[in-house]
């Protein structure tokens, strides 16, 4: 066991304090006192001297009859204690001059007098050190304010103190006054901020919010999650019992639509506990402080309802409102990346897989940002004190600070008044509260609000899947009366792949929509067929092709169309349509039989040469000449044919282009910024690639001669037709909207190959024709789909006089 | 100048500062001062204050116990010094071998403002002027052997006015000898008054030293 002065000894040690023979033992101690400048050996002296002076000269000024000398002298008696300060002032100068010139005694000071001092009262603890400088600063104090106060009273430093209780209780109404103008003016602010700090934040009781997680569709694996942090909510001893604690928070982020706020009303629904609605705009203010007031405000409201009901839910919804400090999360992008089309050619790139859309995607994007004269949209939403256009100015940071502050003890009684008495400030209550933030743009949080400790968990909620899709369908229809059948509820979800919550709701009341037009109550199948095609074509521009460039834009899709039916093995066709629209003379989309998250070289091939056909076909049907109209296809087949030898190494090549990059960061094959890449042995290989698939198509269209006049003949016929009718047309079979039967007829075949003969003559203007051409129609011709129809208004009822 | 130099230079100011702050703080006069009522003046060292307390029960006695001050005014400040070993406040209006000097200043009404002239200040403590003489000893007034021996009207340039006034009279069988300033205020709402006696050898004796307490006598305007 140490002894005492062990003890005191490794206390020493600790605090730094070690013996002064260890100090001396240094090589550096300095023998005398280090001189002083003459401005700091004065400037005292000075000072005294001139306030000395000061006390002279107001002397004469306040009597006129006094001349210096007799001021001088009736100051020396006056101001006597600027004259000891003065005095102290010199003797300490004369001490400093002294230890500067003699060894001895500035030891004798240094170590002997202050040495001895110092180690005397490093005997007592820091703690004890600290109240007692403490306390003697205090009787400093009172004896400068009784002798201020005797002064002022004309009495005793000691009476003073006495009577100075009754001397402010004399002046109390006075003061009292003061503060009340003065709080009337500082209450104005204080109102007009309180005003302010309100709104934008709604609370919903237990019995408010009837949604279930029975509600929540295909997103079971978000949603089982998410019942887990309930359970916690409920139960928190469950996990803080074993040494945990209860996640704080939880991310939700993903496209719009998916069901976010939809899951956080659910979860409120289900706990049975207050749901407090944080509105995106609560935190877009005008004045500097009321966002931080606001958060304030929320989080001790979030408090009490958390004491009160055991625990409480806030969501912020859209949480890329509350900004960020600088850089993003950098969750990636993929979400969100709005209207970019990569080509303004005929179709886009609706028919290739969805991978090579993705790639096709960050290219277009890239291209977009290359030509856009604008700076980044990362600099241009840097706008001064809103910070990424969010809350900002110190909004975030308080969310931050609330967010990790929940644990610390508060209140003024707390912490203030039971620290006065001595008492250790009692823990605050545990408050439950689950934070729960929805995005679609997480790249545009904050890194620090997705620490643990904040929002603990970060849950993508993605598009359903196929099963999701199918309950949701089956819910939503539930609530209407229709009478569809469980496999095409079943098919429905098949081809609707990237369908949401939202999207499929919009769905099924458009199909309703449709049957209510049409007079029926009920939703048939191919109201909902109808439905779908309005919102994926959108509504026709009416726009009529002359019927030689009609027949040109159909075989130019039929082109596409047939050669997807022929190679996509793991995509089906969903619509080809020639009804323009906005920037677009038709397409041809096929939607993934199965989710997928590889692809493989021969069906990226698939993707070049369904980009092909068109110019291929076109070559090939008008006798080598071809339309402008083929430019998208041709880009996107370069790019595809590009990324597969440069990135992908499906070509000849091991090496990447992928890291390899220009003098100025730019990435000549991703970016597409090289214009001579082509020229390259690169953009030779490509070249030759892509030839050999061209060729490859020219064969494919070539065995598929009749069938491209077909379906070209049904796109004509009909403007839109779904991927059924041209399997149908194809296989000779019965489609839903179109009969495939009579195309396999010789006769039919023939038809159509004179029509097309007719077509090309009017096209190389052999025949004089001003392009009005009839267009030969089957024996049977099946039902038009027709969009136009679909979109006109809803016939009134009868009797209503409208 | 160098290191050594300024040493030098230092450790002489510091030495100098010392003997300063040593030496006899002693100093040639006595300034009394009524800042409140802006009325300066100045007495020899070896002239001791008399006891405000004491003061003021003479005051009462003479003016017959009323807060009243010799005009009638209400009396706002008053001190008085006595060159006597002994400061009394009896000394002040009796005959006296040492010098007494007595100053008050006391606020008018409106009606004494009205009333106020300089024959009025001379004769504000003992009869001056002929008709003030002749009244009080029809009125049987214990005074005599009045002599004049300086009248001076003074006038300044802030408004300040008054007269000073050196008279001699015989009381109680010893001549004595008054020097009395008088003066009003710009506003004539103050009456300041300076009164420096002593009798007539004691008056020879310290006339140099009277005559500077009575020119020191200083009221600023208001």
């Amino acid at each position: 066991m140490p002894s005492r002065s062990e003890k005191r000894a490794a206390r020493r040690a600790r605090d730094g304090r070690e013996p002064q023979q260890d100090r001396q033992a240094g090589p550096a101690e300095q023998r005398t006192r280090k001189p002083l400048a003459l401005w700091d050996r004065l400037k005292f002296v000075a000072l005294l001297a001139l306030l000395w002076l000061v006390l002279v000269w107001s002397d004469m000024a306040n009597d006129p009859i006094i001349g210096f000398a007799d001021a001088v002298r009736q100051q020396l008696t006056a101001a006597r204690w600027v004259l000891i300060l003065l005095g102290a002032e010199l003797v300490r100068q004369l001490h400093f001059l002294v230890a500067e010139h003699w060894p001895g005694y500035y030891r004798l000071w240094s170590h002997g007098v202050f040495g001895r001092a110092d180690r005397a009262t490093h005997q007592m603890s820091d703690w004890t050190r600290f109240r007692l400088s403490r306390a003697l600063k205090w009787l400093l104090a009172i004896a400068i304010l009784a002798v201020l106060l005797g002064r002022a009273f004309h009495t005793s430093p000691g009476n003073a103190l006495a009577e100075a209780p009754a001397k402010f209780l004399h002046i109390l109404p006075l003061l009292l006054y003061v503060i009340a103008i003065i709080s009337l003016g500082i209450l104005q602010f204080v109102g007009i901020f309180w005003f302010m700090s309100k709104g934008g934040v709604d609370v919903y009781y237990p019995n408010d919010i009837t949604t279930r997680f029975s509600d929540v569709w295909g997103q079971d694996h978000v949603l089982e999650r998410v019942q887990e942090n309930m359970l916690f909510l409920d139960d928190p001893e469950s996990i803080e019992e074993k040494g945990g604690y209860v996640p704080g928070g939880i991310l939700l982020w993903g496209p719009p639509g998916t069901g976010k706020t939809l899951m956080a009303e659910a979860v409120a629904g289900e706990t049975g506990k207050p749901y407090v609605f944080v509105d995106p705009g609560a935190f877009i203010n005008m004045f500097f402080g009321v966002g931080i007031l606001k958060v304030k405000s929320l989080f001790r409201r979030l408090r009490r309802l958390a004491v009160r009901y055991g625990g409480v839910i806030v969501f912020f919804d859209e949480a890329d409102a509350l900004g960020n400090r600088g850089g993003g999360v950098g969750q990636g992008g993929g979400v969100g990346h709005g209207p970019v089309s990569p080509s303004d050619a005929c179709h886009g790139f609706s028919y290739l897989s969805p991978n090579a859309q993705s790639a096709l995607m960050a290219d277009a994007l890239k291209s977009k940002a290359a030509a856009d004269p604008r700076p980044p949209t990362r600099h241009r939403q840097m706008v001064p004190g809103m910070g990424m256009g969010g809350g900002g100015m110190g909004t975030l940071q308080a969310l931050l600070t609330e967010l990790s502050g929940l644990k610390k003890p508060r209140g003024f009684f707390n912490r203030i008044v039971r620290r006065t008495l001595g008492m250790r400030p009692k823990p605050p209550p545990k408050y439950r509260i689950l934070v729960m933030m929805a995005t679609n743009l997480p790249s545009a949080l904050d890194e620090a609000l997705l620490r643990p400790g904040r929002l603990d968990r970060v849950y993508r909620v993605g598009y359903p899947s196929k099963d999701g899709r199918r309950r949701t369908y089956e819910g939503y229809f539930s609530k209407v009366s229709n009478d569809l059948s469980a496999d095409q509820i079943e098919h429905l979800a098949t081809i609707t792949p990237y369908a949401t919550g939202a999207t499929i709701k919009d769905l099924v009341n458009e199909s309703l929509i449709v049957a209510l037009r049409d007079g029926r109550t009920t939703i048939t199948w191919t109201d909902v067929l109808r439905a779908k095609l309005l919102k994926s074509v959108g509504p026709s521009e009416g726009v009529e092709y002359i019927e030689r460039e009609r027949h040109a834009v159909a075989l130019h899709e039929a082109c596409h169309a047939v050669v997807s039916y022929l190679v996509q093995k793991r995509n089906v066709i969903d619509t080809a349509t020639i009804q323009k629209g906005a920037d677009y003379l038709g397409f041809v989309k096929p939607i993934p039989i199965e989710e997928q998250f590889t692809s493989w070289r021969d069906e990226y091939e698939a993707d070049a040469m369904v980009s092909l056909a068109s110019l291929v076909g076109e070559q090939m049907f008008f006798d080598g000449d071809s339309s402008s109209g083929v430019s998208g296809d041709l880009q996107n087949a370069t790019t595809i044919a590009l990324a597969m030898e440069g990135l992908w190494g499906m070509g000849g090549q091991y090496g990447s282009y992928g890291v390899t990059r220009a003098p100025q960061g730019a990435h000549p094959v991703v970016d597409g910024n090289d214009r001579n890449v082509l020229e390259t042995a690169l953009g030779r290989r490509a070249e030759a690639h892509l030839a050999s698939l061209a060729e490859r198509t020219r064969t494919l269209l070539a065995e598929h001669r009749a069938n491209v006049l077909s379906v070209s003949h049904a796109l004509e016929l009909h403007k839109t037709i779904s991927g059924q009718d041209v399997t149908a047309i194809i296989q000779g079979g019965q489609g839903p909207l179109v009969d495939g039967r009579p195309y396999k007829t010789p006769e039919f075949a023939a038809t159509l190959e004179s029509y097309h003969q007719q077509v090309l003559a009017a096209h190389h203007g052999g025949d004089g024709s001003d392009g009005s051409l009839p267009l030969p129609v089957p024996a049977a011709g099946p039902v038009e789909l027709d969009p136009v129809t679909a979109m006109k208004p809803l016939s009134t009822e009868p009797g209503t006089g409208q | 100048m160098g290191w050594r130099n300024i040493h030098r230079v230092t450790g002489a100011a510091i030495a100098a500062a010392v003997s300063l702050s040593a030496c006899s703080v002693a100093g040639h006069y006595t300034y009394v001062t009524d800042s409140g009522d802006n009325a300066y003046f100045k007495v020899p060292p070896t002239w001791k204050p008399v006891d405000q307390n004491r003061l003021a029960a003479v005051q009462a006695q003479l003016l017959g116990g009323s807060p009243a001050g010799p005009a009638g005014g209400t009396l706002t400040w008053s001190r008085a010094y006595d060159a006597a070993a002994r400061p009394s406040a009896g000394h002040i209006f009796a005959a006296t071998g040492q010098p007494v000097a007595y100053a008050s200043v006391q606020a008018m009404s409106v009606t004494q403002r009205a009333g106020l002239s300089f024959d009025s200040m001379r004769n504000l403590l003992l009869p001056v002027t002929p008709a003030a003489r002749q009244a009080a000893k029809k009125a049987g007034a214990p005074f005599s052997g009045f002599q004049s021996i300086g009248d001076q009207v003074i006038t300044t340039h802030d408004g300040v006015r008054g007269v000073t006034e050196l008279f001699g009279y015989v009381i109680g069988g010893v001549p004595e000898i008054f020097d009395q300033t008088v003066l009003t205020n710009s506003a004539t709402t103050k009456l300041y008054l300076l009164l420096v006696q002593c009798d007539q050898s004691c008056f020879v004796a310290h006339r140099a030293q009277i005559g500077t307490v009575v020119r020191s006598f200083t009221v600023r305007g208001s």
